[in-house]
């Protein structure tokens, strides 16, 4: 019997020799995978770099060439609000009635065109240092990268970089807490960029590439109506293109205060809004004062519900609580609202169907990244949820109704 | 010797004055050799293997340059911070994680004697994931080096002192009471941090649940030099200590009788396994199943006599966390793989295995 459970031993030692020998191979596999995926990826992109060419060209030579640069940008950028506002606004119209959709989508265009003048006085585009190669650990990271037009210069994106699409075609190095420091030398970065999200993770990673002569720049944690702006300006100085991201820094600024004017609206004409995090299966969360709902849904003219209930930072949601902070609308994300079963299931949630907003099937759905990314697109979620807020209002038979 | 029946070792173990000199012998230098030479190939394998591509010369170059021998072999400055930097701290780390838990696990199979313990029972593992979720969820994680380690390293011993002290009674500590004592704290633990998983926003959540299931992704020379005195302490106490866990194999009263301190070395062998993992636990996470299954493997080799299953579960344990990490540094490229789930996925089926084979043998083999 030993003798058999040594020979045994043996096997295994020898298969698992053989895994080890044969590690290479699978390994070849996936990196030629990664070589492909960063050449289709770059192929996408082929053609914004063109545009970026061009657009260096231009810049150097004619103010008119340059305005067609940027109404071509401004294209693909319509574009993409529109892919990404019509599941959420499809959404939203079950549990609401289907109204002012129009008033909504002109609200959006007026906004884009406001970002069309920003862009025609954007100076001449500074270039990039050569061989940049670029890691992005987090969603937000990678947007301010596209923004900033230097998408061709990344080499490697977290799982979390879903937005814009052609993200997703770049090489994945996996969650930003767990990562590979040998997985992202092998992709030869210059730059490795962490967001404020997740801490870029385990512990010694960060040294592990600053001893590999990698520089890395981890943002601080942000949840003003600035952060956009802190966030471009520190990846533009870290890239060496402080001036390109000053002009975008400037642009996404004025494009949040446009859409966050500050006029106080009446206490009685204000909604109350009430983030509720929804996890499958698990405690349901809501935020209150302190933490990225209350910001924009502040700046969005709503009240914060949480907030306004004395709630910091994440709460459990308890029936009695919710029932007691009897929120106008629930805000919700796009992930935990598919994972919970969308509304029917969203109501189910003990609580969640008494409130004022349950009552009266009042849910807002928004993309997760859109919503609480704080990327460079915030103004036009600020935009989104302005608008969606404005239907619910003008949904409201009278104020005298509500209060019984 | 070795083909002796096994039969005939079962009707002679109870009633043998001497148990240890009646259990079976090794095979001598053959296993010994064998698993060190296991050992040395993992070694080589963990160095040579990598999503970044370095010729086996360059790595020796690389290596013997930093003891100042050039031996003509160019390098680019990219591979000597891969090999310098990232794989061989990753890789002595690897090897010492595995050998504590191996240690540690058979060191508590024998005090406990009880085939199913394992780090995990006395609370060293569930304190230092208990204190490290708190800490997340608190927000006072960064990536300063050492502020996580620390958190685990002092949580996981402050468990398992607790556990102790709270199975004392009379000055006895009673290793039936620990067992369950220890059973209770972790389950209590297991659902505080539940609690605090279900409290946590995404971020977080994702943070302690990468952590629980373990990783050597962080490994930087810091952490090789802090946690390696530490447990290569524990384990040569451990192995001085196996003599001791021979006689308490007997029985607490059996070794007492013998001659033995039996508190004073249930103190020492259980705050010496609590070090061997803690200082693992504090810079790799949690990985699981390596201190149950290294000693089990071999046990069936080398027998159950402690003088050899402990520095036997120190290789064993060495060459299981070596083998996983290979695995979860190499098969997503770039990304990384939890290296809990895979020491579980590689652990669980042979442990399954082994049974499944010795099973008429395993209760002669030592239990």
């Amino acid at each position: 019997m030993r003798k058999a459970i040594a020979a045994m031993l043996v096997a295994l030692a020898i298969s698992s020799l053989a895994c080890a020998d044969s590690a290479p191979a699978p390994q070849i596999d996936e990196t030629a995978q990664a070589a492909q995926a960063s050449q289709s990826g770059q192929a996408g992109q082929a053609g914004q770099a063109e545009q970026a060419e061009q657009a260096v060209q231009t810049a150097s030579t004619a103010q008119d060439q340059d305005a067609t640069v940027a109404e071509q940008e401004q294209e693909t950028q319509e574009s993409a609000a529109q892919t990404v506002d019509q599941p959420a606004q499809q959404r939203q119209s079950r549990g609401q009635q289907e109204q002012q959709e129009q008033a909504a989508q002109q609200k959006n265009q007026q906004t884009s065109q406001q970002t069309n003048q920003a862009q025609a006085e954007q100076p001449q585009i500074e270039p990039i240092p050569e061989g940049t190669r670029i890691v992005s650990l987090f969603g937000d990271v990678t947007e301010v990268l596209f923004a900033l037009d230097v998408d061709e210069y990344i080499v490697g994106v977290d799982v979390s970089s879903v937005f814009p699409e052609a993200a997703q075609e770049l090489p994945d190095v996996g969650f930003a807490g767990a990562l590979n420091a040998e997985g992202i030398l092998a992709l030869n970065p210059t730059i490795v960029i962490g967001g404020s999200t997740v801490t870029p993770g385990p512990p010694g990673v960060v040294d592990q590439l600053q001893q590999a002569g990698v520089e890395v720049l981890v943002l601080p944690e942000l949840i003003g109506l600035d952060s956009p702006s802190i966030k471009i300006r520190a990846i533009g100085e870290a890239l060496g293109i402080p001036r390109r991201a000053e002009a975008l820094a400037q642009r996404v600024e004025s494009e949040i205060e446009a859409a966050s004017p500050d006029i106080e609206p009446s206490a009685s004409e204000q909604l109350s809004v009430l983030f509720v995090y929804l996890r499958r299966g698990g405690i349901q969360l809501v935020s209150g004062a302190g933490r990225e709902a209350e910001t924009i849904i502040t700046a969005a003219g709503g009240l914060d519900a949480g907030a306004a209930a004395g709630i910091e930072g994440w709460q459990p949601l308890s029936p009695e609580s919710l029932l007691a902070i009897n929120p106008d609308v629930y805000l919700v994300m796009e992930l935990g609202y598919d994972a919970v079963g969308e509304l029917e299931g969203l109501l189910e949630i003990p609580g969640m169907a008494e409130t004022e907003a349950g009552l009266n099937r009042r849910v807002i759905v928004m993309e997760d990244i859109l919503l609480l990314g704080f990327g460079p697109r915030m103004a036009e979620s600020i935009v989104q949820l302005r608008d969606y807020l404005a239907e619910v209002q003008a949904s409201l038979p009278d104020s005298s109704d509500t209060d019984q | 010797m070795a083909t002796r029946p096994l039969a005939q070792l079962r009707e002679r173990r109870p009633s043998d004055a001497d148990p240890v000199a009646a259990l079976p012998r090794i095979r001598g230098p053959v296993s010994w050799g064998f698993l060190v030479a296991l050992l040395l190939g993992f070694i080589v394998a963990n160095l040579a293997l990598g999503a970044f591509e370095v010729g086996i010369d360059r790595i020796i170059a690389i290596l013997l340059g930093k003891l100042g021998i050039d031996i003509g072999v160019e390098y680019t400055a990219a591979e000597e911070a891969v090999v310098w930097v990232i794989r061989v701290p990753r890789m002595i780390l690897a090897a010492l994680v595995g050998a504590g838990l191996g240690v540690s696990g058979a060191a508590l199979q024998g005090i406990f004697r009880n085939p199913l313990a394992d780090p995990s029972l006395i609370g060293v593992s569930s304190g230092a994931a208990f204190a490290v979720a708190l800490a997340v969820l608190l927000g006072l994680t960064s990536t300063a080096l050492f502020i996580q380690p620390l958190v685990a390293f002092v949580g996981g011993l402050i468990f398992t002192l607790a556990i102790y002290a709270f199975s004392r009674s009379a000055g006895r500590v009673q290793m039936a009471t620990m067992l369950l004592v220890g059973i209770a704290v972790n389950a209590l633990l297991a659902s505080a941090i539940s609690f605090i998983l279900s409290l946590s926003d995404d971020g977080a959540l994702r943070d302690i649940v990468y952590w629980i299931l373990g990783s050597l992704g962080g490994s930087v020379w810091e952490y090789a030099i802090s946690a390696g005195p530490l447990i290569l302490i524990a384990i040569a106490i451990l192995i001085r200590q196996a003599g001791a866990l021979n006689l308490l194999t007997l029985g607490d009263a059996e070794a007492r009788h013998l001659g033995l301190r039996v508190e004073r070395s249930q103190f020492i062998i259980v705050t010496s396994a609590a070090l061997a993992t803690g200082a693992g636990v504090a810079v790799a996470g949690v990985v699981g199943f390596v201190g149950l299954v290294a000693p089990h493997l071999v046990r069936l080799v080398v027998g159950p006599d402690h003088r050899r299953l402990i520095p036997g579960s120190a290789l064993s344990g060495a060459i299981l966390v070596l083998g996983a990490d290979l695995g979860a540094r190499t098969i997503v490229n770039p990304a990384e793989l939890p290296l809990g789930v895979v020491t579980a996925v590689i652990g669980g089926p042979v442990f399954l295995y082994l049974i499944h084979r010795a099973r008429r043998s395993l209760a002669s083999a030592g239990w």
